[in-house]
């Protein structure tokens, strides 16, 4: 049988604008850096997590990212934590700690590497800090592609839930370049038609990833 | 002692990013790992970079670490005794 | 390659069997994975003392390959002066492991690249000036494996920290068995740079000797480069022979802690206890081989002991082959998971060099001398910074 899943649920934050199911849920000006407004919107949403200071950039955009996504339909209380999988993907990888864990050691006369950011230099310690965050222990997986990829995405978390691999996703893109002046990140839950009441959630589907997708696009536009 | 004290609170919360945490908030004398603080090994490590940065002392095993780090106090007591300067 | 168009055509084949059609490693042991495996027969170490400061500040024991060595074979294939170290030992593994093969590069061939750091050093403003800031990005190298063999669809990037061999493998099996690909290129590569040694230096994980895994005396990790290329194929007719299967594949997480192992092994346990659920002909006492992640951490190596207690496989033979060929990590997944291979094929347990007494709370069957046992089944593992943990489930299928 096959079987139908559903995007019950996606976050879009970019342009210094966070929408969620659609609905702006918080915005800074635009000359804020990309530094204060990750810090002005956990505050914003008094999230409690006094790890959220150590995280780099990316860790933190991925950890809101799916915090106000859980806030608001917290997956991880309906699903058996090792059922739920984290797919998230980049272009830059972790490039903007990576040159700060460079800096540390480029002068020899000034050379002091830092394990707190040196930890911080692989692109898939985001998705171990929503793990931790939620406590879910399922399949976690970094992609790398130059531009987000709807169908990779789309094939794989498919693989994955028609093979039982997964009952529920955390799927998207988090992305902050080298800089750290530009950042999006576009994140959904996926799950089962069966665990949901709502006939208003669009299928799982490629097209329908890149339409979510695309309101960063349009987002730039209306800056 | 007590600028010493005061300077490597500010330290600390500056190195380990303890954004939440004020300056009086941390007793001098209570465990920094564990209960107190609660940092946990990434921070211990960070401590130890801190004391080579910022005093030019080094701590080769992570675990003498232990018993220097155990308290803004015993630090404190580290630092004065070997910096002759 | 998915089947565009959502409900009725998704092509499920999990009883489809995959089989390995050939492999090849590029390591300081060799560039060719029968040079590689006849090293490790005659116990010889890729680990050396490293003493030069544009690595390390201080001499370390790591595993490097010989720049000349690499040019000199590379230069049959293409202009080494044009390519990175990376690139160089990324691409050699590939060509030599399809040239191993009857595989046809087509628009059926799907290519996986699994690396933590990729093109790293080319932070370096030198190094950046002359290669150009694109190639610093993880899917220029993509674009690189594209061009160079002439592919139609995009690699496939994963970068999951030292498990990212074993999760290219996992996601290429699961991409196969889900659409029309018919064969699947994996390479895994990972340079030594000042980068990674200096980062782990800062963390004090490096050990002061060549790497001693689940040993008594171990006291942290020995890096390593290299690269593994593993060809996977859905047709029985490319099989290598005796045919080797690629069952069970599971990846978990921790929830516990960014960088520190878990003190329970539960999660590298769940992700054993999924490859065997995942795997149709292999069942737990079917196994006859480990090969463990098995870093020289204090933590990782008891953390390792404890999930394989957990899951009752403290009898099978084990070994870690860190002490051979350092931490290769984002190549290591692949890498060592073609040596298990090899190891079956030619049942033969390869000493774990490096161990003398155990240094763990659970006994484990480390293999202490090298020797021929008759190996049906193996078991891989990894586990990596972010709290994953992955294994695979090789098998003999005659």
């Amino acid at each position: 049988m096959i079987e139908n899943y559903k995007i019950s649920n996606s976050i879009i934050i970019g342009q210094n604008k966070i929408l969620l199911d659609g609905e702006a849920v918080f915005a800074e000006e635009q000359d804020v850096q990309l530094p204060d407004f990750l810090k002005n919107a956990y505050r914003n949403f008094e999230i409690k997590e006094p790890k959220f200071f150590k995280m780099d950039l990316l860790c933190k955009l991925a950890f809101l990212s799916a915090e106000l996504l859980l806030q608001k339909n917290n997956i991880a209380e309906k699903y058996v934590k090792d059922e739920i999988a984290v797919i998230l993907s980049g272009a830059s990888s972790c490039l903007n700690i990576d040159l700060k864990h460079y800096d540390s050691i480029v002068d020899k006369e000034n050379y002091f590497p830092s394990p707190a950011v040196f930890v911080y230099t692989l692109p898939n310690i985001m998705l171990g800090e929503i793990c931790i965050r939620h406590k879910i222990t399922g399949e976690n997986i970094y992609f790398n592609s130059q531009k987000f990829s709807p169908e990779l995405l789309h094939s794989y978390g498919i693989a994955i839930l028609d093979e039982k691999k997964a009952s529920a996703l955390i799927l998207g893109w988090v992305e902050v370049n080298l800089a750290g002046t530009v950042f999006e990140s576009f994140v959904c839950l996926v799950e089962n038609d069966h665990s949901i009441n709502n006939n208003n959630f669009v299928n799982f589907e490629t097209y329908n990833l890149n339409k979510l997708y695309q309101n960063l696009e349009k987002m730039k536009w209306t800056s | 002692m007590d600028e010493l004290i005061n300077k490597l609170k500010s330290e600390i919360i500056e190195v380990l990013k303890l954004e939440d945490i004020e300056h009086d908030d941390i007793d001098a004398e209570a465990p920094l790992f564990q209960e107190g603080l609660g940092l946990d090994s990434i921070d211990a490590l960070e401590l130890i970079v801190l004391l080579e940065k910022n005093y030019g002392l080094r701590i080769e095993d992570s675990k003498d670490g232990r018993k220097v780090f155990f308290s803004v106090k015993s630090l404190a007591e580290y630092i004065r005794l070997h910096n002759k300067g | 390659m998915e089947k565009e168009n959502g409900t009725s055509k998704r092509l499920i084949t999990m009883n489809e069997s995959i089989y390995i059609a050939g492999h090849n490693i590029v390591s300081p042991l060799g560039l060719t994975t029968e040079e590689n495996f006849e090293k490790l027969k005659q116990g010889i170490s890729g680990l050396a003392l490293l003493e030069d400061e544009l690595y390390s500040r201080i001499p370390i024991y790591a595993s490097k390959i010989d720049d000349d060595l690499l040019d000199a074979e590379f230069e049959t294939y293409h202009n080494p002066f044009l390519y990175t170290k990376f690139e160089k030992i990324l691409i050699l593994s590939a060509k030599k492991a399809i040239e191993s093969t009857q595989i046809n590069i087509n628009e059926k061939t799907l290519f996986v690249i699994s690396s933590t750091k990729g093109n790293i050093e080319l932070l370096d403003n030198e190094k950046r000036n002359k290669f150009g800031e694109e190639r610093l990005q993880l899917w220029s190298s993509a674009n690189l494996i594209k061009e160079i063999f002439h592919l139609q669809n995009e690699p496939v990037i994963i970068s999951n920290a030292c498990i990212s061999g074993v999760a290219a493998i996992a996601y290429a099996k699961r991409t196969l068995l889900s659409s029309d690909y018919e064969n699947a290129v994996i390479i895994g590569a990972d340079i030594l740079t000042e980068f990674v040694i200096s980062g782990f230096q800062s963390f004090q994980a490096i050990s002061s000797s060549p790497c001693r895994p689940f040993d008594a005396d171990r006291d942290g990790i020995s890096l390593g480069e290299g690269a593994g290329c593993l060809i996977l194929t859905k047709n029985r007719e490319n099989s290598l022979k005796p045919e080797i299967t690629l069952e069970g594949c599971s990846f978990t997480n921790d929830a516990n802690h960014i960088s520190g192992p878990s003190r329970t092994g539960d999660g590298l346990a769940k992700a054993i206890e999924n490859a065997l659920d995942d795997s149709v002909n292999v069942s737990r006492n079917d196994i006859d081989f480990i090969s463990a992640h098995g870093t020289a951490t204090p933590f990782n190596d008891e953390m390792e002991a404890l999930a394989f207690g957990l899951t009752n496989l403290t009898h099978v033979p084990l070994n870690s082959l860190k002490g051979y060929y350092g931490h290769t990590l984002g190549a290591a997944g692949v890498l060592e998971s073609i040596i298990t291979i090899e190891t079956i094929r030619q049942n033969t347990l390869i000493k774990s060099i490096g161990y003398e007494k155990s240094g763990v709370s659970v006994e484990l069957s480390v293999i202490t001398e090298t020797n021929t046992k008759t190996i049906n089944a193996a078991l891989k593992t990894a586990s990596g910074f972010g709290g994953c943990n992955g294994a695979l489930i090789f098998r003999k299928n005659d």
